[in-house]
């Protein structure tokens, strides 16, 4: 290998090239200038090259590129070896490098070929920019459409929130036109069967006057019903005021207010410590007398009844209150009906009431966005449980 | 003995024969006359119609239903307190409605007291006997 490049930069058998043939300084120089000028720029041309390709990594065809540099960088080489030649008549040397020079020259001509019909291919940057105004437009468009969707779709959520502002509305005069008009036949029934009554135990069987006693009942039942569908429907339509609230002074409120319906009965109250909620005041002291009375009447049946009512933990911002009584309870499997409209799980003989309480329950804590559900086991008593926003 | 005498006004039979029975029950010696629409109410306390020749003299109180065929309670509340002869004269209305916006409007008319009648046959006698012994017989009406 030494050998070899000895070989390569032996000067022997050659002058220098001021001493071969008869160069004016003018002339010698010209060549020189020339050479080191040429060889500068093709040095310089494969640097910005690189630099180029380096901060365009996208660009296609980049190992034609790398030929373009070593192409160029050999050309510059050349052209430095003729200038040295003038002085150091490496000829050898300088064979090799032209050799080398038409070798990558070549080889990009043939990287070439094959690219040019693809290069040709890609789209022009103004055949681009007219594609990219196209899309633009097509874009625009698409967004004009979407607007004139969604102005369409808030007029149908309008239109439809009209519709439903106006059924509610037809819904609460109907309702409040049939509980009031079959009021009147109702106070007819009970009024004409209780004057038959009056009439009758006085000389007729007890068994009319079972029946006209039987009637006279039917009719304050049904009175009772309407009355309580009534005040479901007009229950928590709108949600007043939502304020700060301590749940303990109402609580103790709606016991204090209970107190004549438990009168000689012992009821174990254990009212735990509970928290700050947001709620309408009057709606919830609503939720507290519906789900006290039915702790309160179901429970009656035991001998020691015990309440108890506390808080647990809800989520970040909400708590979850309960009701719990050790009274008749349910089966879980009927849970659910619970909360329904005269929904009961219990016959009227048992103990009274429409089946309205946990309905309305159920409408004021949804209306506050809240949920309510409960849990039961058949004379192991009920819990009732809701949760409200939990006041900061 | 002075016999206080009671207009009557509703469309409903079997209502206004329970109130009169309820009023009978409570020995009130009260003189009922029944009239079964808002039109035939004021051609009897206006002395016309069917009405022209009545000899009587005005009811003490009239008892006004508000929901009537014709001319309502409401309208007939309205023409008995434009009236000049008439608008003193005591009116309950005694309807079925507890709605909020009636109780109002029965009080904007110029009511003298609105009470609902309960379907308890037993609550409406004793409603009635209230109404009569505070109206007919604590109430000194207008000469």
């Amino acid at each position: 290998m030494p050998d070899v490049i000895r070989a390569l930069f032996d000067t022997g058998g050659f002058p220098a090239r001021w001493y071969c043939g008869v160069w004016s300084a003018q002339l010698g120089w010209l060549h020189i200038i020339s050479d080191v000028l040429v060889f500068g720029a093709y040095m310089a041309i494969p640097c910005l090259l690189f630099y180029f390709t380096r901060r365009r990594p996208d660009l296609p065809f980049l190992p034609v590129f790398w030929l373009f540099c070593a192409f160029i960088a050999a050309c510059g080489a050349t052209h430095f070896i003729e200038a040295t030649i003038f002085w150091w008549p490496a000829y050898r040397l300088s064979g090799v490098a032209k050799l080398l020079t038409a070798a990558v020259s070549w080889a990009t001509v043939l990287a070439l070929i094959p690219v040019l019909p693809r290069a040709l291919a890609l789209p022009g940057l103004a055949k681009v920019n007219t594609d990219l105004e196209a899309e633009i437009a097509a874009r625009r468009a698409a967004e004009a459409e979407v607007k004139v969707l969604n102005a369409d779709l808030e007029e149908r959520v309008a239109e439809r929130t009209q519709q439903l502002t106006e059924a509610n509305r037809e819904l609460e005069g109907f309702t409040y036109t049939v509980a009031h008009d079959l009021r009147a036949p109702l106070r007819h029934l009970h009024g004409f069967s209780t004057l038959l009554l009056d009439d009758l135990t006085v000389d007729r069987g007890d068994r009319l006057a079972h029946y006209a006693e039987r009637i006279a009942n039917g009719a304050l039942r049904m009175g009772a019903l309407i009355d309580d569908l009534l005040a479901f429907t007009c229950t928590g339509q709108a949600l007043g005021q939502l304020e700060r609230l301590d749940v303990n002074p109402l609580v103790a409120e709606v016991v204090e207010e209970l107190a004549p319906s438990t009168a000689g009965r012992h009821i174990d109250w254990q009212i735990g410590r509970l928290p700050m909620v947001i709620a309408d005041r009057a709606l919830l002291r609503n939720v507290w007398t519906n789900l006290l009375s039915n702790a309160i009447k179901f429970s009656a049946q035991r001998a020691a009844a015990r309440i108890e009512i506390g808080a647990q933990p809800g989520g970040a911002d909400e708590v979850t209150l309960y009701v719990r009584d050790n009274g008749a309870g349910f089966e879980m499997e009927y849970a659910d009906q619970l909360f329904g409209v005269f929904r009961r799980l219990h016959r009227d003989a048992e103990f009274d009431g429409t089946g309205i309480g946990l309905a309305t329950v159920r409408r004021i804590i949804e209306r506050h966005g809240g949920r309510v559900w409960a849990e039961g086991c058949v004379d192991a008593g009920a819990t009732v449980y809701f949760t409200l926003k939990a006041a900061a | 003995m002075y016999q206080a005498r009671v207009l009557l006004v509703d469309d409903d039979i079997d209502d206004a024969e329970l109130v009169i029975e309820c009023l009978r029950r409570a020995s009130m010696s009260a003189e009922i006359d029944l009239v079964t629409d808002g039109v035939e109410a004021l051609e009897y306390l206006n002395r016309r119609g069917r009405y022209a020749e009545r000899l009587t003299r005005n009811p003490a109180l009239v008892l006004l239903d508000l929901k009537m065929p014709k001319l309502d309670g409401l309208q007939v509340l309205r023409h008995l307190k434009r009236d000049e002869l008439l608008k003193r004269l005591p009116v309950v209305v005694l309807t079925s409605s507890a709605h909020e916006l009636d109780v109002l409007a029965g009080y904007n008319g110029g009511a003298n007291a609105y009470v609902v009648k309960p379907v308890d046959f037993h609550d409406l006698a004793e409603v009635i006997v209230g109404i009569g012994r505070f109206w007919l017989v604590g109430n000194h009406p207008p000469p």
